[in-house]
């Protein structure tokens, strides 16, 4: 019997690094021999070096060494796959649910979340360069308000600075086909499952957007405060490598999914300052570095505190700081001042304004103002032009409990402060 | 290398490879016999159906001379993709006869991922695998050759990691440990500049301390089997061990291919007597000619002829690239340095191309054949019968391509 193939001249590679090649023939250049190897079904999309450099600054706001470089090669999937997707897909794709979230998201799991129209896509980086799986963290398969349609697994190579979209699938497939790991809480599909041609998946979404592509996903039950506070604790500590695994799913994530709780997880994390408690001013107790007017200003009248006006008569308790916003002497400086008046039902009235120091008439000009919720979102801002003597947020009603952010800032320069009722 | 035309020698030739090139192609008598048997008077079953019934044949006798018979149709596909991919790596390891091997090694993989029901085309879907299945290989080969020992361990995926401590050799038992360890390992121990993966050198003592304290905590909740806790230095040969698999997995080995118990002359045993498909008088080639199978292909052809005639009306730009990939064989880097434009620009349009033409087809089969799309329908089946459009299309004189 003929033998099929005459034994080919096999080459073996010792394998040990560096491994020596013979003389005669040089090696290709790593990313010529990568990119020689592409196929037209995949994608290959380039990182520029600034946007490498501004991945890494931007991931090193996380608590772990973990957590950053999941930040950052998660940021570099981001830069590189959003342009493109609004190229392709549809110009209004956007991180989801916004780019504020993105720190206090990656800083617990993997993934990035795109939405486009009524679909959500999910980014998952990876650095291996093997074709075997994807891995899909559970929390955006089985948490109703995270679910997605498409999940894209994606090549990242930090060095020759690329990243490669090799393959896909949607929820349904994952759900139905997948292999579910309780220890690490992921669901996994063969690499030889997914959807190999790029084009595939996008001609689908143009024409057959109705088809199928969510398992139907039960609502997760909400913690009480209580509960989420004693988890925030325990979870809040940055020694837990892995909080994602610390409790049961379901709590962890109803915990995960409310922007608020996760924002402060984050903060916790990352060591930072509890919040002002602004419910103790009445009953005169406050932190160090907030004074009263009196001590602000000794010896000036200030006529622009001089509205009264919430409704119930009462006069609010002010305090204030002085805020630096560049180096001493150079004039940028200002007075924030935040005032607080019972307003019926238990809710508090907020006023904040932001003054010129003792001695000056005007604020330094441009300098601004911005109040944002606890997750992140931009609430209100206002900012003081040439001669401005003062500025002030609208005022605001707020429940006990609520938290917020205020935030001064001139040129590059910005200070916040983070409040609770 | 001398395309097959005829009926017979496609499902009963090998080549043989000499000095790194074609030399022949081997007639395998049996295989041979067994094809004449079959073909006498069956003119009109094309060289899909044919495939299409052996397929359904090896499905029933994975060992039988059914194997034989597709291992050779798809001598050629395996051929034109080493070809083509060797060219490219000039000056590499890789020569045309170890890409062959690699490929054609993985014919079982192919055969198993085929399905017949969604489309005839076999040799076009080997086409796509064989290609995906040596940039696959050679990629990882790569990047165990440029990676040092500790980066290669961040560069695989937990199932790689997972197949190369079973193919090492490791207990399922003590299997989860030592994933434990590389878990704990990736967690602890990061490259310290954005640009820098590939030279990860060894961990330092602080390091190795704050692995073993993160692997002894997680055991209670990530092993079966929580076991001791564990030393420093025994995470480290454990470590040493998981980059020992990796590396070894990672590269080719000397394969010995599969090839079907041919037997000896005169064993009847292993030739089959042709299924039967429905009624008694009916057979399975009857069935498969009798589902048009052929008409289908060549409205696609024409179909797909005329979409890309509009897309070279309305984005040259985009068909210039199909043609320089697929006709004339380039690969990625090629284009750009013929047209002076980054490899990058080249992926991109090379993949709106291509989906101008896979959305046209989609369009016409749900509106023409009634076929309810979905994203996994579009993938297995009308992705491959676009690939083998267009390399046949752009190659109209039956081959893969350019010698080097």
């Amino acid at each position: 019997m003929g033998t099929m193939v005459q034994e080919g001249r096999f080459s073996q590679i010792s394998p040990s690094f560096p491994f020596p090649l013979p003389p005669s023939r040089k090696p290709l250049s790593v990313l010529t021999m990568t990119l020689t190897l592409a196929l037209t079904t995949d994608l290959w999309l380039e990182i520029s070096p600034a946007a490498r450099d501004e991945a890494w600054r931007l991931s090193q706001h996380q608590s772990s060494p973990d957590s950053r470089w999941r930040a950052y090669l998660n940021r570099l999937v981001l830069d590189a796959v959003l342009p493109w997707l609004r190229e392709e897909w549809s110009p209004a794709a956007a991180a989801w649910p916004g780019e504020a979230s993105l720190p206090s998201l990656w800083e617990v799991v993997d993934g990035t979340a795109i939405a486009v129209g009524e679909k959500r896509l999910i980014l998952l980086p990876t650095e291996a360069m093997d074709e075997e799986e994807l891995r899909v963290p559970q929390e955006w398969l089985d948490i109703d308000t995270w679910a997605a349609d498409y999940y894209l697994a994606i090549q990242v190579d930090p060095d020759d600075r690329w990243v490669r979209i090799w393959g896909g699938t949607t929820h349904r497939q994952l759900k139905l086909e997948g292999s579910y790991d309780p220890i690490d809480r992921t669901y996994s599909l063969e690499g030889d499952a997914l959807i190999r041609d790029l084009s595939a998946l996008s001609v689908a979404q143009q024409l057959c957007p109705e088809a199928e592509t969510r398992e139907a996903v039960a609502p997760l039950s909400t913690p009480s405060e209580a509960q989420a506070d004693n988890l925030l604790q325990r979870l809040g500590d940055s020694e837990v490598t892995f909080p994602r695994l610390e409790v049961p799913f379901p709590l962890w994530g109803a915990l995960v999914t409310d922007g608020g709780w996760r924002q402060r997880l984050y903060r916790q994390r990352l060591g930072q300052q509890p919040p002002i408690a602004l419910g103790r001013w009445f009953d005169n107790i406050w932190e160090a570095g907030w004074q009263s007017l009196e001590e602000l200003f000794p010896r000036s009248a200030l006529p622009a505190l001089a509205s009264r006006s919430n409704g119930g008569g009462e006069s609010p308790v002010r305090r204030g700081r002085s805020i630096l916003l560049g180096a001493p002497g150079e004039g940028k400086s200002a007075v924030l001042l935040v005032g607080l008046a019972a307003a019926g039902e238990e809710r508090v009235e907020i006023q904040v304004q932001l003054h010129p120091v003792p001695d000056n008439r005007f604020l330094p000009a441009g300098v601004g103002l911005a109040l944002f919720s606890e997750d992140g979102q931009l609430l209100r801002s206002v900012q003081a032009q040439e001669e401005d003597n003062y500025i002030q947020i609208q005022r605001f009603r707020c429940p006990p409990g609520f938290r917020f952010r205020l935030q001064v800032d001139l040129d590059d320069v910005s200070v916040s402060e983070d409040f609770v009722i | 290398m001398q395309p097959r035309q005829a009926l017979i020698p496609l499902f009963s030739e090998f080549i043989i490879l000499a000095e790194d090139r074609f030399s022949h192609w081997q007639v395998d008598s049996r295989l041979k016999r067994s094809m004449e048997e079959r073909a006498k008077k069956r003119s009109e079953v094309s060289e899909n159906l044919w495939g299409v019934y052996w397929h359904r044949l090896w499905q029933q006798q994975p060992e039988s001379l059914a194997k034989g018979h597709l291992i050779a149709y798809l001598q050629e596909p395996c051929y034109w993709s080493a070809a083509r991919i060797s060219r490219g790596l000039r000056n590499s390891q890789y020569k045309l006869s170890d890409c062959f091997q690699i490929a054609i090694a993985q014919v079982d993989k192919i055969l198993k991922g085929f399905d017949s029901q969604q489309s005839s085309n076999l040799k076009g879907y080997a086409a796509q695998m064989f290609k995906s299945i040596l940039t696959n290989t050679l990629r990882q080969s790569q990047v165990a050759d440029i990676c040092s020992d500790w980066a290669l361990l961040r560069k695989v995926s937990r199932k790689r990691l997972e197949k190369a401590l079973d193919e090492a050799g490791v207990a399922t038992g003590d299997r989860e440990k030592y994933v434990l360890v590389w878990t704990s390992f990736k967690a602890t121990y990061i490259p310290n500049e954005p640009g820098k993966t590939r030279q990860l050198t060894a961990p330092n003592a602080e390091t190795w301390e704050a692995i073993a304290s993160l692997y002894n905590r997680e055991r209670h909740r990530q092993l079966n089997s929580p076991g001791k806790e564990c030393l420093p230095s025994t995470l480290e040969k454990w470590l040493l061990k998981c980059i020992a698999a990796v590396r070894s997995y990672s590269y080719p080995k000397s394969i010995s291919l599969q090839q079907p118990k041919m037997g000896r002359e005169g064993e009847e045993g292993e030739i089959l007597d042709d299924l039967v498909y429905g009624d008694a008088s009916s057979s399975l080639l009857d069935e498969l000619v009798r589902q048009g199978e052929v008409e289908k292909q060549q409205q696609v052809g024409e179909l797909l002829r005329r979409i890309l005639n509009q897309l070279e009306q309305e984005k040259p730009e985009l068909s210039v690239l199909l043609q320089l990939y697929y006709g004339e064989q380039l690969n990625q880097n090629e284009i750009g340095q013929r047209l002076a434009m980054r490899q990058y620009t080249v992926s991109r349009r090379l993949t709106q191309g291509r989906k101008f033409l896979l959305k046209g087809l989609a369009e016409w089969s749900r509106d023409t054949l009634g076929i309810v799309l979905d994203p996994q329908g579009i993938d297995k089946t009308m992705s491959p019968m676009l690939e083998e459009w267009l390399e046949s299309h752009f190659q109209p004189m039956g081959g893969g391509g350019r010698e080097t």
